[in-house]
């Protein structure tokens, strides 16, 4: 089943993938604040990087 | 020369970082192999003279050992401003004077389900300042990481600690990655104007995976679980109910037919995001797309979708254009008045439980310089502007809301970021 994802690609072919606009977690500072302004002004939450971290969102 | 150098060293190690048992930063499961500080400042501002707030933040990550790391953010808010305390019908308020609120109820006058509604204001408040802080380590084996956190978050009215447990498993050749988390919060809330003292408490649930579809592009599916639990009302927010029962359990809240909100004592909330990153060659440039479905059992359903385009430019420039768009449907207990008493005692106004759209975009500007000294791998500043509007007719389908609680706002955010 695993074969399925995995995509024909060598290990020194990775190069793009490590490339810092690639990343997934590119700019953990700037996520954090958008995430405590928009729990302030919007009734959702979550997302890929939520959870964890204390905050006064009342 | 030294431009052709540096890009061969930076090619060298993106390729070095991607081979087996090395670290890939293009992973979920992102690992930092260097000590790094980020700075940031944000400024936030509504429109109309209503809250803007001040935010300073910081992160330092150390690696300590070849396993583990340590890392420590700061936050420090200071706001001020005037933000909605009520909306009620407009024949009812005998005054309004702008910001700083009614004068009066008009108690005599008989109001119906669909009138015109008026927001009344707080006056401009003094400035209230949050500290936050959050300490955490990971510890990293070949294919796992474990990650821990506390945290704490205190302002004049309100005190929350939290923690947070994770890990990540990277498989399948590191194609692959698996995380999962849990977290609580527990939160004291003791309102400066109000003899109050209640208490929260959240619990947290993440499940993510992620994947590298090909060489140049990676997707990844995230699911959130929220348990909310306890005084999950916001203890300033006032609402206007019409025909409420003499000796109700609701704190009148100044005026006739004026009360606080009340909020159910228990919220489940479920998200599940889908997230896109593609690459293109021919710009160097790459693309960020994300969807969010949200729903809880006070009955909103929201929907976001999220772009965010990289453009590198020559030396060490980035332009970051970002689009975002929000949409959600009202809580079931969210009127912007009460003609009548409900039955289940639920009454809140506050606008973010109303249906409304938003809308923002954004740009950033950074600029990276590579070994500018001994000590430092890499220093990067970076000036971004985004503005949003919040308005009822931005809402996906049909929409009932009065357009009252509509609004603008701007964020100016500017960071320094120095890695070891």
């Amino acid at each position: 089943m695993l074969g399925a994802c995995t995509p024909n690609i060598q290990p020194w072919e990775r190069g793009i993938l490590a490339k810092p606009h690639m990343s997934t977690q590119s700019n953990a500072i700037e996520a954090s604040l958008r995430q405590h302004l928009l729990l302030s002004k919007e009734a959702s939450s979550g997302g890929h990087n939520a959870g964890g971290g204390g905050c006064g969102c009342n | 020369m030294a431009a052709i150098k540096s890009d061969t060293i930076k090619a060298l190690t993106a390729a070095a970082l991607s081979l087996p048992g090395m670290l890939a930063k293009a992973e979920a499961a992102q690992v930092s192999t260097q000590a790094f500080a980020d700075f940031q400042y944000g400024h936030y501002q509504e429109s109309d003279d209503r809250i803007s707030v001040d935010i300073y933040q910081g992160i330092i990550v150390l690696p300590v050992s070849k396993s583990i790391e340590l890392q420590s953010n700061w936050v420090v808010d200071t706001f001020s401003g005037a933000t909605p305390v009520l909306t009620m019908p407009d024949s009812a308020a005998e005054s309004t004077t702008g910001a700083s609120g009614i004068n009066g109820v008009d108690s005599s006058k008989n109001v119906n389900a669909d009138e015109q509604s008026v927001q009344v204001m707080t006056g401009a408040s003094t400035r209230e300042t949050r500290y936050g802080v959050d300490l955490g380590f990971s510890y990293f084996l070949d294919n796992l990481t474990l990650h821990a956190s506390g945290s704490r978050s205190e302002e004049p009215d309100y005190l929350s600690h939290g923690y947070h447990l994770g890990m990540d498993w990277e498989f399948n050749q590191k194609f692959n990655t698996i995380s999962l988390g849990f977290g609580q919060n527990f939160d004291q809330i003791e309102p400066t104007t109000r003899s109050l003292s209640e208490e929260k408490t959240d619990h947290h649930f993440q499940l993510g995976f992620s994947q590298i579809s090909s060489k140049k592009s990676l997707l990844r599916l995230s699911a959130n679980y929220t348990l909310s639990k306890g005084y999950l009302s916001n203890p300033y927010k006032k609402v206007f109910i019409q025909g409420l029962a003499v000796g109700s359990d609701l704190q009148n809240g100044g005026f006739n037919k004026v009360f606080y909100e009340n909020r159910p004592d228990k919220r489940n909330q479920w998200s599940v995001s889908l997230g896109y990153i593609q690459y293109f060659s021919a710009l160097d440039s790459s693309l960020h797309l994300d969807y969010r479905f949200f729903t809880d059992s006070w009955d909103i359903v929201s929907h976001t979708l999220e772009a965010v385009y990289h453009q590198p430019l020559a030396k060490g420039w980035m332009l970051i254009p970002r689009l975002r768009y929000y949409t959600q449907t009202d809580a079931h207990f969210h009127q912007n008045y009460y003609s009548e008493a409900r039955a289940d005692n639920h009454y809140s106004s506050d606008f973010r439980l109303a249906e409304f759209g938003s809308l923002g975009g954004g740009l950033k500007l950074t600029k990276e310089w590579q070994r500018v000294s001994s000590l430092t791998e890499s220093i990067k500043l970076e000036a971004g502007f985004e503005y949003t509007a919040h308005a009822a007719n931005l809402k996906l389908g049909h929409h009932r809301s009065s357009s009252v609680t509509d609004f603008e706002y701007v964020l100016f955010t500017a960071a320094i970021k120095i890695q070891f």
